[in-house]
């Protein structure tokens, strides 16, 4: 909706603003103008917002009423009633719409001149063309996957001038936040400059897995119970047909689960599992709140205004907060890996022996580079050769004989510059490997 | 309902909240009512994050008008709203968020009128929260709210820095679900029946398989005992030489006379968790600091008729530390997960289960006694042993939280902790209020103005300072507040509104623990400080 406002009707509403972008004071950014030309300047700023979930919600209507007005957005997920207790854009007549355009819709109706363009799709539907529009690029993502993802599309957007010195305007400011129940955290990334996300992944808790033997042989808790059901008892029975995954929003899956569950739990005398607890584990589901959303979504909507007015500085970088016991929050800035294999702009090299098993340097670059579903190509006497691609049945078993070779026999030699892609990352990364014969290992060691 | 029934429509839209706070906490907060004055950015922004969570009813009192500035700032109006009364508009939009939340307004008269009145009741209200009152206002209010024993909730923005202060007669914390807890498993103080049962282990007439699933905390047992045996001790090895003795002798069960080379090389899982959770396990058993003051507190030592349950029960749980308990609380019964086969474990659990189950039973039949005493026994008994139960399983952590009431902050004037310096400046901003009925730089288009406005702030700070000169850092954050002119930014209001939000959440179900009692939220360095006013 636009709402024909005149020069002075803008300038008395955003009057709360404008004192700030106005006035200079002693705690201003020291590259600040205070101008009256500052509130135009923030409501064409092209701002991204990744996500309109639980924080994407919060970034929009924090950002919409910090003064921007060219707002795009981005989720491929529709509305589940689950959303409705923090992701307050969407009501229950909203239920299986999209939710980027339904926040869209929402902002531009209740803040009229803000203009909000939503997409109803994955990050990597896009590429550099389109992130590159952008000044600034906030996530309110829930994968760590995504995060990285997003972390190497920038990067990869850098520009080094002749002396291989980073050009700071090629740089995109990146704000990220992340709640889990009453934690939170968000972060200003400038890369090049602070930590990126894959500096600093050890931040992110661990991925919840059991054992193998305590699910089989076992049983101690009723989350056990539960997984010896969705890891061994469905894809034995296929209660639902054939190829049916398990679905963790289908009542009757979970129905079915907790049924199988209960019966392994009680003869092995453990108690605890009910409808809610058994979908609590299949999905992973992380709790949440709207007040720790709407706090960790202010924080990143506050330095996306003060990276785009100057008017205060920024906060140095890393913030955690948690309201568990009082209210706690620390701020400090992650040290930045100087072999960042993203940010650091500096090639991969791994040194392996020759006659080591493929298998092996998967290994390797798997558990190092925390990689997920590697792809991985080379060129060998000038032909592009596919080493390891898992991403179709087709390619799986076309390089599994792969592995059992060992590096020489792959046609691999010193200096050998490999490609491997994954679905962590935006762009490949380039991995230089050095070959030692046998001999020389073997005198090295 | 059948373990497997499928949840209904409010299970599922709560979901993600309830696994925070429970059913029993979703139906307090359902049951709650609270009253917002100021239905202006702020204090829209607090009750948006209770609306949707489900909180029972709201009141806003406001007298105010929806401004062309307030839509400049504030979600919950509209431009073509202008003009029209700002309580009701607000009522509307937070309503629309969630439509089981019953949502009134006052708009009029005035709080500054109610007050006057003295007719309005404030105690339907579980909470009241003032979002950016001003001050005089603020402390005929608060003083009123003290005397009817109501929590009040002082919010502010003003700028990029927010505070929150907290003014609570007596709140009792429950369910403090602490962050970080070490399980109460008293290898020290061992259950008899734990005792029994690492009694008929031993090490020489295990099978191997027995041996390689024999858990942690059976090892550390018998660990323990024999280091004692050994040095003729009856506590805890401490020094770093009897950790060492300690850990010798563990390592000396570790082996097994049907292990090959091959287990040799091999570690042994169970006898690594053992290690690895030494610092947990082996530590004395006692009383918490908090419980040892609830139980020293006057309302537990006298007990009347009009009492509140809270404080019988702690007497309750006090007589069971002295006489059954032999100086330490009901056990808790939660045994952590551990490497070892179905069977031990469930055993293990049975033990520290039963025992809390029978320290419970204590504890309930004391707080009969008690009530029957203060004639406070009646048929809502049938509540009491669940109840019990929670605070038998947190009583580690029970506390009370009673702030001071809300004071002239003048004597706070010559503090020099930055984030206080904030938390001065407004107080000193509210006197310029009082004076000029205007905040300092508060006029735009006047630069003249603002150096005006800024002398007179730092005039008003000499005034109440006992200090000669002010300090730069002083001077600094005057300056700051008069850029900011009482600007309300959306951001910060919001960052306020959702740590409020969360406050009042915390003081309606007595789970997790309220901030004593106030946070300084400093938006430039984003950081936070509590002080406790």
């Amino acid at each position: 909706m636009v709402v024909p406002t005149d020069d002075s009707t803008t300038k008395k509403q955003w009057i709360h603003l404008r004192r700030i972008l106005e006035r200079a004071g002693p705690f201003k950014d020291p590259n600040f103008e205070p101008s009256t030309e500052l509130l135009s300047a923030i409501e064409s700023v092209k701002i991204l917002i990744i996500g309109a979930g639980g924080l994407g919600c919060e970034l929009l209507k924090d950002l919409a009423l910090m003064g921007f007005c060219q707002i795009d957005i981005i989720d491929m997920d529709t509305i589940d009633l689950a959303n409705l207790n923090r992701q307050f854009l969407f009501t229950k007549a909203d239920i299986g719409k999209s939710k980027a355009e339904v926040a869209a819709k929402f902002i531009m109706n209740r803040i009229p001149n803000c203009n909000v363009t939503p997409h109803m799709n994955k990050i990597q539907d896009f590429d550099a063309s389109f992130y590159s529009e952008f000044r600034i690029i906030v996530c309110g993502l829930d994968s760590v996957v995504a995060r990285r993802w997003i972390n190497s599309m920038l990067v990869s957007m850098l520009q080094y001038d002749e002396d291989n010195q980073l050009i700071p305007s090629s740089i995109i400011p990146l704000i990220d936040g992340g709640t889990e129940g009453f934690k939170g955290n968000a972060r200003v990334i400038m890369h090049g400059f602070t930590s990126c996300i894959e500096c600093t992944l050890d931040l992110f808790p661990p991925q919840v897995n059991f054992p193998q033997c305590t699910i089989a042989n076992n049983p101690r808790l009723p989350e056990h119970c539960v997984e010896w059901v969705t890891s061994i008892l469905w894809p034995k029975e296929k209660p639902f047909g054939q190829d049916i995954k398990i679905d963790g929003d289908n009542v009757e899956h979970i129905q079915w689960i907790v049924e199988h569950a209960t019966k392994r739990a009680n003869d092995h005398n453990i108690t605890g599992i009910n409808f809610r607890f058994t979908q609590g584990v299949v999905k992973r589901i992380i709790p949440a709140v709207a007040s720790t959303n709407a706090v960790i979504a202010s924080i990143c909507a506050t330095e996306v205004f003060k990276l785009a007015s100057s008017s205060v500085m920024l906060m140095n970088n890393y913030t955690m907060f948690n309201d568990i016991e009082g209210i706690y929050m620390l701020t400090y800035p992650p040290e930045k890996k100087e072999d960042c294999p993203i940010c650091s702009n500096v090639p991969i090299r791994i040194q392996m022996s020759e006659t080591s098993k493929f298998q092996e340097f998967i290994d390797l670059l798997i558990e190092k580079y925390h990689l997920i579903a590697p792809l991985i190509y080379t060129e060998i006497n000038g032909n592009s050769k596919t080493l390891y691609m898992t991403s179709t049945e087709q390619m799986s078993e076309a390089t599994r004989p792969h592995l059992k070779m060992t590096l020489q026999e792959l046609g691999l030699t010193n200096g050998a510059e490999l490609l491997v892609g994954d679905p962590a990352r935006a762009s490949s990364m380039r991995v230089i490997l050095t070959l030692t014969s046998s001999m020389e290992t073997s005198t090295a060691k | 309902m059948s373990k497997s029934s499928a949840p209904d429509k409010k299970q599922i839209q709560y979901d993600r909240q309830l696994r925070l706070w429970g059913d029993h906490g979703q139906n307090a907060l359902e049951s709650a009512r609270v009253c917002l004055i100021g239905a202006n950015t702020l204090g829209t922004e607090i009750l948006k994050a209770l609306v949707l969570p489900g909180l029972g009813s709201f009141t806003i009192i406001d007298h105010q008008l929806v401004t062309l500035a307030d839509c400049g700032s504030n979600f919950f109006v509209h431009p073509s709203k202008i003009d029209e009364s700002r309580a009701r508009i607000t009522c509307e939009f937070l309503t629309q968020l969630n439509p089981d939340v019953h949502g009134t307004y006052i708009d009029k008269p005035s709080i500054d009128d109610l007050l006057k009145q003295n007719t309005f009741n404030f105690s339907q209200f579980n909470i009241v929260i003032t979002a950016n009152l001003p001050m005089q206002t603020l402390s005929i209010l608060a003083n009123h709210l003290w005397t009817l024993k109501i929590p009040l909730i002082i919010a502010r923005t003003y700028g990029f820095i927010g505070t929150i202060r907290l003014q609570v007669f007596e709140h009792y914390v429950i369910e403090a679900h602490p962050d970080d807890t070490i399980p109460d498993l008293r290898l020290d103080r061992p259950l008899i029946t734990f005792s029994n049962y690492c009694n008929s282990i031993h090490f020489d007439c295990l099978t191997r398989e027995e041996h390689l699933h024999l858990p942690s905390l059976v090892i550390l047992f018998k660990t323990l005992q024999q280091w004692q045996k050994q040095y003729n001790r009856n506590d805890l090895p401490c020094t770093r030489i009897e950790k060492d003795e300690f850990k010798k002798i563990l390592e000396k069960f570790s082996h097994h006379s049907a292990y090959d080379i091959h287990d040799h090389n091999k570690s042994l899982e169970n006898f690594d968790e053992a290690k690895r959770t030494i610092p947990s396990r082996l530590i004395k058993t006692n009383l918490s600091s908090t419980i040892k003051e609830l139980f020293q507190d006057q309302s537990c030592l006298e007990l009347t008729n009009q009492t509140e349950i809270f404080w019988f029960i702690i007497h309750a749980l006090k007589l069971f530390t002295e006489n059954e308990g032999q100086g330490l609380l009901p056990v808790r019964g939660e045994v952590p997960d551990m490497i070892t086969n179905t069977n031990s474990y469930v055993k293990l659990v049975e033990i520290y289960q039963e025992q809390a189950k029978k320290d419970c039973e204590i504890v309930h039949n004391y707080l009969c006694d008690l009530l029957k005493k203060y004639n406070r026994l009646s048929n809502h008994n049938l509540n009491l042993h669940h109840l019990v139960q929670i605070y038998c399983k947190n009583a580690s952590f029970l506390k009370v939280l009673r702030t001071t009431a809300i004071k002239n902050e003048d004597d706070l004037i010559d503090k020099t902790e930055s984030d206080l310096s904030w938390y001065i400046g407004l107080h000193l901003c509210d006197i310029f209020y009082e004076k000029f009925h205007r905040y300092p730089g508060e006029c735009l288009l006047d630069e003249k103005q603002f150096d005006i406005d800024l002398d007179d702030l730092k005039q008003i700070s000499k005034q109440q300072s006992s200090k000669n000169i002010m300090s730069n850092n002083k001077q600094d954050i005057l300056e700051e507040l008069c850029r900011y002119g009482a600007s309300e930014l959306h951001s910060i209001a919001a960052f306020i509104g959702g740590c409020c939000a969360q406050e009042i959440i915390k003081l309606i179900t007595h789970q997790y623990v309220p901030v004593d009692n106030t946070l300084i939220y400093n938006g430039i360095q984003q950081a936070t400080s509590v002080f406790k006013l």
